[in-house]
C-alpha cells in the first residue's frame, strides 16, 4: 500500500517537476513570428471573405460586373479594329503572282510574320513552305476577279458607240428604223413584183418545160 | 531569458487587431505552464513544446477574440489541454510513457535499480491510462499543482464538487490497482 502510494506520487512529482527545454520560449516566438508574416501576406484575403460573408450579393453582382466588362470590352475593341486594318492591309499587300512566284522556289522553311502590324523579329517563326503558302494566301488582301472578255455583240456595240457621230447616234431610234426598214422593203417589193413581171413575161415558154420536170424531182426526193 | 523587444515591436505592428495583447509576454508567462500541462498528457518534452508552439499560433488566430477573454491563464490552459488531448490519439503513446518512466526512474535510483523503478513507474502510467476518462483527466491537471479546483472545473468543463469527487476516485482507483497488480505478481 505505501509502496503502491509512493509510486503514484513519483509519477505525479515527475509529471509537475517537468521543466521546459532550453530555448523554448525563442523557438516559439520565432514560429510566432513566422505565422505573423503568414498571417499579414494573406490578411486581405481573410479581410475579403469575411465582407463576402457578410454582403455576399452586393460583392456577387460586382463581380458579375467586372467579369462583363472584362469580356466586352475586348470585343469592342476587336470591332472597331477589324475594318481598319483590313482597309490597310490592301494596297500594302502582295500580288498573288509575286506570291505563286515566291512559292515556286526551293523547298525551305519560309520565315513569315505573324502580324502585319508589328513586324517585330522576335515575333518571326520558321514555318513549312506548304504551311507559309497557305498562310500567305489566307492572309492575301480579297480583291474583285478579273472581268469577263466581251461578247460580239457588246464588241459591235463598243465600236459603233466610240466611231459613230452623235447625229448616227440620235437617228438610232427604233420608230425611225423601223419606219426606214419598211421602207426598203417596199422598195424591194415594189422591184421585185416589177422584175417578175417582166421575166414572166420574157420566159413564158420555158414555164411548161419546168413543169414536166417538176415530178421528176419528186420521185427522187421519194427515192 | 531571450530579449522579446523586436517580437514586440514586430507584434504591435499587426494594429489590425485592435488587441493591446503583448503576445511575447503572454508566451514568457504561460509557456511553462502549458508546458506543463502537455506533458502531463504527452510524457514528451518535444511532443509538449510544439503542442505550446501550437495553442500561441491559435492565441494569435483568435486574437479578435483575446479582448473577451476574461481568465487568459485558464483558456490558455484549455487550448493547450485540449491541443495535446488531440495529438495523443495520433501518436503513439506506449513509447513515450517507456522513455518517460526511464528518465524518471534514472533520475530518482541508482543505475542498478533504475530498470526496476522504470518498470514500477511503467505500471502506474498504464494504470493511470486505464483509468476512467473523467478521473484520468483530472488527475493529471492535480499533478500539476499550479491550478485550483476552480480552474481544473473551468478547463474541464465540470463543477468544483465534481473535480474533487473525480480526483478522490482516481487516486483511490488507482491505488487498488496497483496493489491487486503487486498482489499478482
Amino acid at each position: 500500500m505505501k509502496d503502491s502510494g509512493q509510486a503514484i506520487e513519483k509519477v505525479l512529482a515527475g509529471l509537475r517537476d517537468a521543466e521546459a527545454p532550453a530555448g523554448m520560449e525563442r523557438r516559439i516566438l520565432e514560429t510566432v513570428q513566422n505565422h505573423v508574416s503568414t498571417y499579414s501576406r494573406w490578411s486581405w484575403l481573410a479581410t475579403a471573405r469575411r465582407r463576402i460573408t457578410i454582403r455576399p450579393m452586393a460583392y456577387a453582382a460586382a463581380f458579375a460586373s467586372i467579369g462583363a466588362l472584362v469580356l466586352v470590352i475586348p470585343a469592342i475593341h476587336q470591332r472597331r479594329h477589324a475594318p481598319m486594318q483590313s482597309a490597310k492591309a490592301i494596297p500594302s499587300a502582295p500580288l498573288p503572282s509575286a506570291t505563286v512566284s515566291e512559292s515556286a522556289g526551293p523547298q525551305r522553311p519560309a520565315i513569315i510574320a505573324r502580324s502585319s502590324r508589328r513586324p517585330k523579329p522576335r515575333r518571326l517563326e520558321v514555318v513549312d513552305t506548304q504551311e507559309s503558302l497557305a498562310v500567305r494566301e489566307m492572309n492575301a488582301p480579297s480583291r474583285p476577279a478579273p472581268p469577263l472578255p466581251l461578247t460580239e455583240q457588246e464588241k459591235l456595240l463598243v465600236r459603233f458607240v466610240r466611231t459613230s457621230t452623235p447625229e448616227q447616234l440620235a437617228a438610232n431610234d427604233p420608230t425611225k428604223l423601223a419606219e426606214h426598214d419598211a421602207q426598203e422593203q417596199a422598195e424591194l417589193d415594189r422591184f421585185f413584183g416589177r422584175l417578175s413581171k417582166e421575166q414572166s413575161a420574157k420566159v413564158h415558154p420555158v414555164k411548161d418545160q419546168a413543169v414536166k420536170e417538176k415530178p421528176t424531182e419528186e420521185a427522187m426526193n421519194k427515192l | 531569458m531571450a530579449s522579446f523587444e523586436g517580437y514586440s515591436l514586430a507584434l504591435a505592428s499587426m494594429e489590425s487587431t485592435r488587441s493591446e495583447i503583448d503576445l511575447a509576454a503572454l508566451v514568457e508567462t504561460y509557456s511553462s505552464l502549458l508546458f506543463r500541462v502537455a506533458h502531463s498528457v504527452l510524457r514528451s518534452r518535444a511532443e509538449a513544446e510544439d503542442v505550446v508552439q501550437d495553442a500561441f499560433v491559435r492565441v494569435l488566430e483568435h486574437h479578435r477574440s483575446l479582448p473577451d477573454v476574461r481568465d487568459m491563464r485558464v483558456w490558455l490552459v484549455r487550448i493547450a489541454w485540449n491541443l495535446a488531448l488531440d495529438r495523443r490519439r495520433r501518436i503513439r503513446p506506449e513509447q513515450l510513457d517507456e522513455v518517460f518512466a526511464g528518465t524518471l526512474a534514472a533520475n530518482s535510483v541508482p543505475a542498478d535499480k533504475a530498470l526496476d523503478e522504470a518498470q514500477r513507474i511503467g505500471r502506474v502510467l498504464r494504470e493511470m491510462e486505464a483509468l476512467p476518462r473523467g478521473e484520468r483527466h483530472v488527475l493529471l491537471l492535480s499533478a500539476i499543482e499550479e491550478l485550483g479546483t476552480a480552474e481544473m472545473a473551468e478547463v474541464l468543463g465540470r463543477s468544483e464538487s465534481a473535480v474533487r469527487a473525480l480526483l478522490f476516485r482516481a487516486r483511490t482507483r488507482l491505488r487498488e490497482r496497483l496493489e491487486k497488480g503487486e498482489i499478482r505478481r
